[in-house]
């Protein structure tokens, strides 16, 4: 929620994210139709509740939501209203995400496989996210 | 694939013996009855975590599509969280923030076999591995976490299958999950709203500041710290943060900011489970129902991968 000055891990989690740029995807690339379009492996969020409007998706972690990653500028940064994990992973398969940029603030943990509307409390807030293993480390 | 109904039918059953509090069959000597409320120990949530995934994996083979069962990430000594900023000041001189640990947890996730697999699957595959994995749509499940978010999830897929074979009833499990997984985020919010934190934030302010560094909050320090990272060349980097993260942990042992916050977390933390004390005995007892199974899978699973398995 609260802006802070600096981009931050980019550099870093920039990295391994290069390893798949086929799993980049664009927010103009939004997939409207959760069945088919994001079947990706990423941590995707829209903009708008039930998957609909502008999305980021991950594969990664990403410590600043004001662009949504390699090669893609939107700002999702204090707006996402709708989010879904399909990550295809064992290890490192849950989410969690920040109030804050680089992970700081109240956070909340979403399990491999489960999606939501993001309620009041929550809505237009979340900054960052990284993948974790039962909320943990 | 052909065994996960005998494995579900087994899970069914410990259930069944649970929930009726009687006697369960001759496997259960150690009786759900008498172990149910204890909380599992680490060695026991990992057979269960490690069975979970081999079962995900038979799933998934039986359905065409490769899914290796992985170890979770672990870095020695260094995946420790600090959400109330740094207090331990050996720790700080060792890791600094703990970027490199950071940093090898998402090196780690970009090298998972499962992650590789998948993004070399041509497109229309992955849409089936994806279904396979967690069905259609994430729909069918409903839990909401102690930190207010609603989550659902699919009854299909492999997971949820994979689930109700050793919990049983895949929507107390998901519930189960949802809320423990969420506690500790749910606790350290609390923490951060108190006011007597706020107050020991305020005076390691006032030390940080007379120690040259005017940072308003933990919060403010490490985004200050990783800064650094893109400001100065690596091996400059890690020491500046490593200078900081020292300052940051000192000035929280003397003015009492980490003193404050661990006791702030311990009485938050018995707030929080003492509200979800229902969800955490019945987590509790479907974990140790379904111990039995949890460890034969693993067992079975060991005997026919000598090695193991792959382990990421």
């Amino acid at each position: 929620m609260r802006k802070f000055r600096t981009t931050v891990l980019a550099c870093a989690l920039a990295l391994p994210l290069l390893a798949f740029p086929g799993a980049l995807t664009t927010a103009a690339a939004a997939p409207a139709d959760a069945s088919g379009v994001a079947a990706d492996g990423n941590y995707w969020v829209w903009a708008d509740t039930n998957r609909g409007g502008p999305a980021c998706g991950w594969s990664g972690n990403d410590a600043d939501w004001r662009t949504c990653g390699a090669g893609n500028d939107y700002n999702m940064n204090d707006r996402a209203s709708s989010w879904w994990n399909n990550g295809y992973s064992g290890a490192l398969g849950d989410v969690r995400v920040y109030e804050d940029i680089n992970y700081g603030g109240a956070s909340t943990c979403a399990p491999n496989g489960s999606a939501g509307n993001i309620p009041w409390e929550w809505n237009d807030r979340i900054s960052s996210h990284k993948w974790v293993t039962n909320c943990g480390f | 694939m052909a065994a996960a109904p005998v494995v579900a039918l087994a899970a069914v059953l410990a259930l069944a013996g649970c929930a009726a509090g009687g006697t369960a069959g001759a496997e259960r000597a150690s009786g759900p009855e008498r172990a149910s409320g204890t909380e599992p120990t680490a060695g026991q949530s990992r057979v269960l975590a490690r069975a979970e995934q081999i079962l995900i994996s038979r799933c998934m083979s039986a359905r065409g599509f490769t899914y290796a069962v992985t170890e979770p990430v672990r870095e020695e000594g260094a995946a420790r969280s600090f959400p109330y900023g740094l207090d331990d000041v050996d720790w700080a001189r060792a890791h600094g923030y703990g970027g490199r640990a950071e940093r090898a947890a998402a090196e780690a996730r970009a090298a998972d076999p499962n992650q590789l697999y998948f993004h070399r699957l041509p497109a229309r595959e992955r849409a089936l591995a994806r279904t396979a994995l967690m069905g259609a749509s994430p729909t069918g499940l409903t839990a909401t976490a102690p930190t207010g978010m609603t989550l659902t999830a699919s009854k299909e897929g492999c997971i949820a299958r994979a689930q109700s074979a050793l919990y049983g009833d895949p929507a107390a499990w998901f519930r189960v999950k949802v809320v423990t997984m969420n506690l500790r985020p749910a606790q350290e919010e609390r923490v951060r709203r108190d006011g007597r934190y706020a107050e020991a934030v305020r005076r390691w302010a006032d030390c940080m500041k007379a120690a040259g560094r005017p940072y308003a909050s933990p919060d403010d320090s490490r985004q200050a710290a990783a800064a650094l990272a893109e400001e100065l060349p690596p091996d400059r980097a890690d020491a500046a943060e490593t200078a900081l993260a020292v300052t940051e942990a000192t000035c929280a042992t003397s003015t009492e900011l980490g003193r404050v916050s661990r006791a702030l977390d311990r009485a938050y933390g018995e707030e929080v489970r003492a509200r979800h004390q229902d969800d955490i005995a019945l987590g509790h007892r479907l974990q140790n129902a379904a111990l039995p199974t949890a460890e034969r899978v693993v067992s079975q699973y060991d005997r026919s991968t000598p090695s193991g398995g792959s382990h990421a």
